[in-house]
This record gives structure tokens, C-alpha cells and sequence, in this order.
């Protein structure tokens, strides 16, 4: 591994075609996306260890928000886990989930598994995290023979057999993704599915409850860390992006229209009509067990999907480690009230950024 | 340099390897430049350039040619670049002489650059050379831009010149259905089209016809549409209701529950004084009462108006509406 600065690529498709190592530059631990209000976020953290992914995925944002698209790992565990290290422990008091799947596939490149290794194995210092590796792969051996403590939860992004198959090119098969769930559950680790994005056509709300139906089927809701369902928002931008890259995907000729937070949505109505199919689907094949949150979507969304609103970004943050701390004894090491998950989440507020937005306005 | 007089028809104009565009002919700058030729006669001698198989190519002042040549002016003084002169540095001397005529607009630098790209320079060679000057950063992806806006149909070319499109406004006309454009475009003269609302108009249409699986020279037979290009409305008028037409199409959704907010709120009966507004997008299923208030009675009339139990009760169907129905609806098929 050099120092000297990783190389540059602009064309999207031509930097999934080789893998650079490169070392970390700068800050690589974020929250996960916007804070605006409108738009609960599970103040999930994103370690930036890869980014850019061998995956042709039509709707990702990807191909919209990398400047450069050159694949990256970022071959420097050590640097990581430090700065892991020093924002966990400089809040105690917090459960942190953080996840190495804001710009890319967690487990796709095989030239990032020895990274992958050496963060599961360093998590096992850490007692109040919890490692995410998300994946639309089968590519889990490497994980099989670790020693995880059952400090990482390896999820899966899912959608029906009709989107893996027409717009998610190169991803492993649906049921390759279920068997390969079962297998690390096996192995002992927690796993997560997020349905996201979900995506409207005829017939759809029949085929995500035979999705869901075929993964709780396969996979015992006592190992589900969590579930989320989401659904296809990208910023106006992309519409072009989409055209351009892939010009036979359907999926912008559904109605959608333009958020608070600047994103094109599915009109809301319909989103929360696939929702609360899905989500009574969940609830009854868990029995209420698994912790089920939306991603990115608002309050009255929310109230309507699963009853209930979170009051607040820093009170979901809370729920979710809460539901963790009651369903796996010893995963949370401290349970700390409410009242200081939601303080840090107010605390964040001058901070507030919205770096996909920022880097939107770069491409324009 | 030698000055020669070489005879019309020995000059390649119309078939010149560097003839960058189509001539603008405006009227006003052809009577200055008709009178300059009676009264002065040529000034400057024209520039052409002898290729390997002896061909004249004119390499600029197209339009004094032409105008020479309406004039039945026979044989013009030109000087010859002989073919030793590369085609690269022919281009140099174009760019060079006619600097402010290839800047003055972003369609003139792309039909530059296309001129070179037709003549072969190489992609490289024409970002280090001529890019940065034009003001564009020297890099393959705005080579690959240049290269899909020139490809443009002509007239659509010259509408992004006589609107001054940037660049980037150019490069969103290459991403279109290009049927639904040039049908959009052929019907220019009837509706008044401005950058966005091209883009909405073509965009939408687009995604509507793409859905339906529809062609775009159906769309325009339909009886509607076909009315609407007959009505004896103004361009603005016909464009403003071609708009609201294809809007309704391509969020047919949007535009029902729309319909039942519009007819609550109308049911409403609201006192002139009480303003009322939603969220377009419907993402926010609340709304907002607004009164002006310029005496006690005002505050007090309007109260007395709102809390009706007919009023509330309209109100709590207006709220049902902005909720869309979400308990029932399905997806769309």
C-alpha cells in the first residue's frame, strides 16, 4: 500500500473494474444520512472502509454521488478501529451500530475480506457496538470461521425475485442471499434484512409478502438483530443518471414527487399502502419479535405503517438499542436512559449537514 | 502570402471540411456586409486550403461567400494554405480568426468541437488544445458531452443557440426520448418553450408515453391534443394547458386526489378572509387556515364560521382526502 493518493476515475462503470487498496485519508466514521427532522434516520454509523461496488444496481445512488468512482478499500484496519475506538468511547453511555455499507457492498470485494476479518475481530473489543456488514452477496465464507463474539450482525439488502432480477445486476440470487443468512446465523452471528428499497409495480405487494413469507420461513426471528423497510428515493438528479446508465429500467415512470429534504419519492399514499402489507406480513411471521423501523421516512408515515412514531432521531436511536438490550443479553453493555440519546441527537443539530445533498449540488 | 483570383466553382463552401454551422442569416448583418462588398469590393482575401486531391475548402467567411456569390460575383482573391498546413492547424487558424464568433455562444463552441471531432483529431488532442480556452475543464467527460449535444438535429441546435443554453442544458437534450423532442420541436412554432419548460414537457411526456406504450405522433393525433393545436389560442395559452394536460397524465394519482382536496376545500365555504393551503407533493397530510384580520368582527366572523359543526365536519373530509386514501389504495398496475 502506498501513500500516494488513490486514483481518480469519473466514468461509473469503469471504476467497478478494478480494485485499488488504498489508506484511510481523513475522517472515515459518519452518521448515516441527512438529520432532517422530517425524515426519521436510525443514527445508524457508516464506516467508509469501501467504496464504489462490482454490482450494477439501476436505482443506485452511487453512480450520482461518487466523484470518483475508482474502487476503494481502504487497507488500513488499524487506523479504522482507532477511530472507532475513540468515538466509542468517548460516548459510553450509547449503543452504536455502524455499518461499512454507505458507499459500497460490505462483502462483495474479495480484495476488502482481510479488512472485513480484522474489523469483525476487532469489534470484539468494543462492548457498546456492534458491527454491520450489509450485503446483496453470497459471499460470506470468509466470515464462517471467525471469532465474532457476536459483535457483528451480517444483513442482507432483499427485494423481490423480479428487482434482483431486472435491476440489481450481478447480485447474488434471492435465494442464494436467504441461504447464505441461515449460514452465518449457524455460525452464530445476528443477521438483519433491510427491504429497501422497495419498489411499486403490478403485483408487487403480493411478491414482497412472499418475500417476506420465504425469509422468515428460512430464518429464525430470535437471530433477526433487526429489519427495516425503505422505498425508492433518490435525489431529481438521478432521473438523468438512471436514463443514461441504464436506459430499459422502468423505474422512473412511476408518479413520485419531491420531499422536504429535496429526494424524489413514491407518492405517499401508495408508499404507505405497500408498507403496512409488508409490514402486518413481519409483524405476523415474528410474532412482534424483531425490531422493525422505516428508513428515511416521516412521522405521520410512521403512525400509519406500525402505529406508533418515534418523537425523535436520538428516541428511535434509543428504541433500537433498547429492543437489542431486551432480545440479546449482554449485546448492549449499559442500557442508559432515554433522556441522553436524545440529548446527543439534539446536540448534533449545529452540526446538521446533508453531505448528499452537498455533493448533489457538486454534480449539477 | 500570394493573393490569387480563383473562380466560384472551384471553391468548396457548402462541402468544405470546415464549414462549422449552418449560417445564421440575419437580414440586418447581410445588408451591412451586401453594401461593404458593393462599396469596398473584398477587403480581405478569403482563406482556402488545397487538399491531398487538389479540392478547395473554404476555411472561413462562409457568409461573405455566399452573399458574394448571390451578388453573381464570379472569382474571389483568396490565399491558399497548401496541404502541407495540417488539418490541426487549419482548425488553429479558424479558432484564432473567428475567437469571438466560436465563444459568443456554447452551441457555437460544440459545433467547433464537433467540426474537429468530424475531422478526426483525436479526443485528447482536442481537450489539451481547445478546451481550457473555450472555459471548459479539459476532461474525456465534457469531450463525451460535446460529442452527444453535437449530434443534436440541427434546429434543435439552433434553439439552444437562440436561447443561450448552457452546456449543461444542452447535454439534458441529449438525455431525452428524442422522439418525444423532435415531435415537441416540430410543433415549435405553436407553443412557447423556454429551457424548463422543455424539460418538464419532454420529460413527462416521455415517462407517460413510455408507461403507457405509447408512440409520441399518436399522442399528438389524439383528439385532445390535436384540438389544442387547432384552437385559435396564443402560444403561451396552449402551452400553458399542453402542461397541464401531460402533467395530469403522468401523475394520474396525484392529480384524482388533487381533484377531491380541490372539491373539499370548495365545500368548505370558507369566509373570503380565511385562506387555505396543503402540501402539493402530499408528503405533509395537514393544512394550513390563514385569516386576515383588520377588525374584532373579522377574527370573530371567521371563528364563528370555522367552528360550525358543518365546517369541522367538511373539514375532517378534506383531511381525509389529503390523506389519499392510503388505507385502501393499491400500487398502481
Amino acid at each position: 500500500m502506498s501513500d500516494c493518493p488513490p486514483p481518480r476515475t469519473s466514468e461509473y462503470r469503469s471504476g467497478k473494474e478494478a480494485v485499488v487498496l488504498s489508506s484511510k485519508r481523513g475522517s472515515a466514521l459518519d452518521l448515516c444520512a441527512s438529520l432532517d427532522p422530517k425524515y426519521l434516520c436510525c443514527s445508524v454509523h457508516v464506516l467508509r472502509a469501501v467504496s464504489n461496488c462490482p454490482f450494477e444496481c439501476s436505482y443506485c445512488f452511487l453512480q450520482n454521488y461518487l466523484t470518483n468512482t475508482a474502487s476503494l478499500v481502504v487497507d488500513d484496519p488499524e487506523a479504522l478501529l482507532r477511530e472507532v475506538r475513540d468515538k466509542v468511547h468517548s460516548e459510553p453511555w450509547r449503543f452504536f451500530r455502524i455499518g461499512t455499507w454507505e458507499l459500497g457492498d460490505s462483502l462483495a470485494l474479495s480484495a476488502g475480506w482481510e479488512l472485513t476479518r480484522k474489523l469483525v475481530e476487532g469489534f470484539l473489543n468494543f462492548d457498546n457496538a456492534v458491527l454491520e456488514l450489509k450485503t446483496k452477496s453470497d459471499r460470506i465464507r470468509p466470515l464462517l470461521d471467525l471469532n465474532h463474539g457476536g459483535r457483528t450482525v451480517v444483513s442482507w439488502s432483499l427485494n423481490t425475485e423480479r428487482i434482483i432480477r431486472e435491476e440489481e445486476q450481478g447480485t447474488a440470487s434471492l435465494d442464494q442471499r436467504i441461504l447464505s443468512a441461515k449460514r452465518v446465523v449457524e455460525a452464530g452471528y445476528l443477521t438483519g434484512f433491510h427491504f429497501d428499497p422497495m419498489i411499486l409495480y403490478e403485483d408487487c405487494e403480493c411478491e414482497y409478502e412472499e418475500l417476506i413469507d420465504q425469509v422468515l420461513d428460512a430464518v429464525p426471528a430470535d437471530r433477526i438483530a433487526w429489519i427495516s423497510m425503505g422505498s425508492l428515493r433518490f435525489n431529481p438528479e438521478m432521473r438523468r443518471t438512471l436514463r443514461n446508465n441504464y436506459p430499459l429500467s422502468r423505474l422512473m415512470l412511476t408518479e413520485m414527487v419531491v420531499g422536504d429534504d429535496r429526494k424524489c419519492r413514491y407518492l405517499r399514499p401508495l408508499r404507505v399502502a405497500l408498507y403496512k402489507k409488508v409490514a402486518e406480513r413481519i409483524l405476523k411471521k415474528t410474532d412482534g419479535e424483531c425490531f422493525l423501523y422505516l428508513c428515511m421516512e416521516r412521522p405521520n408515515v410512521w403512525k400509519r405503517v406500525v402505529g406508533f412514531v418515534p418523537r425523535s432521531i436520538g428516541h428511535l436511536d434509543y428504541l433500537m438499542a433498547d429492543s437489542l438490550n431486551g432480545r440479546f443479553p449482554g449485546l448492549v453493555r449499559q442500557m442508559s436512559d432515554v433522556s441522553l440519546y436524545e440529548k446527543a441527537d439534539r446536540s448534533k443539530k449545529n452540526l446538521v449537514r446533508d453531505p448528499l445533498g452537498e455533493r448533489a449540488k457538486d454534480n449539477l | 502570402m500570394e493573393i490569387q483570383f480563383i473562380p466560384i466553382s472551384s471553391i468548396e463552401a457548402e462541402n468544405s471540411m470546415f464549414r462549422m454551422d449552418r449560417e445564421l442569416h440575419l437580414s440586418a448583418k447581410n445588408a451591412v456586409l451586401k453594401r461593404v462588398l458593393v462599396e469596398q469590393g473584398f477587403r480581405e482575401p478569403l482563406l482556402v486550403w488545397r487538399d491531398k486531391r487538389g479540392r478547395l475548402h473554404l476555411v472561413k467567411e462562409f457568409l461573405m461567400f455566399s452573399l458574394a456569390r448571390s451578388m453573381g460575383m464570379e472569382s474571389f482573391p483568396c490565399v491558399v494554405l497548401c496541404e502541407k498546413l495540417s488539418v490541426k492547424e487549419v482548425l488553429d487558424i479558424i479558432f484564432l480568426g473567428c475567437f469571438e464568433y466560436i465563444v459568443e455562444s456554447t452551441i457555437r463552441k460544440v459545433r467547433f468541437v464537433s467540426m474537429a471531432i468530424r475531422l478526426q483529431i483525436s479526443e485528447e488532442e482536442i481537450s489539451g488544445r481547445w478546451l481550457p480556452q473555450l472555459g471548459w475543464e479539459a476532461h474525456p467527460e465534457v469531450v463525451k458531452r460535446l460529442k452527444a449535444v453535437g449530434e443534436l438535429p440541427e434546429e434543435i441546435l439552433d434553439f439552444c443557440h437562440e436561447k443561450r443554453f448552457s452546456l449543461k442544458q444542452c447535454f439534458h437534450l441529449t438525455t431525452y426520448p428524442q422522439e418525444v423532442l423532435g415531435e415537441i420541436f416540430r410543433r415549435r412554432q405553436s407553443v412557447s418553450l423556454t429551457a424548463s419548460i422543455l424539460d418538464e414537457l419532454v420529460m413527462n411526456l416521455g415517462e407517460y408515453l413510455e408507461r403507457e406504450g405509447l408512440e409520441a405522433p399518436e399522442f399528438f393525433k389524439q383528439p385532445e391534443i390535436a384540438a389544442l393545436f387547432f384552437s385559435e389560442q396564443g402560444p403561451q395559452e396552449r402551452t400553458v394547458e399542453l402542461r397541464q394536460i401531460v402533467l395530469r397524465l403522468r401523475y394520474p394519482v396525484l392529480t384524482a386526489i388533487h381533484k377531491k382536496v380541490e372539491r373539499a376545500q370548495h365545500e368548505l365555504g370558507l369566509p373570503p378572509n380565511v385562506e387555505i393551503s396543503w402540501d402539493p407533493s402530499l408528503e405533509d397530510e395537514s393544512f394550513e387556515l390563514k385569516v386576515r384580520i383588520l377588525n374584532r368582527g373579522d377574527m370573530e366572523a371567521a371563528l364563528e364560521k370555522l367552528m360550525r359543526p358543518v365546517t369541522l365536519e367538511r373539514m375532517q373530509t378534506l383531511l381525509d382526502e389529503l390523506r389519499g386514501g392510503d388505507d385502501e389504495r393499491l400500487p398502481p398496475s
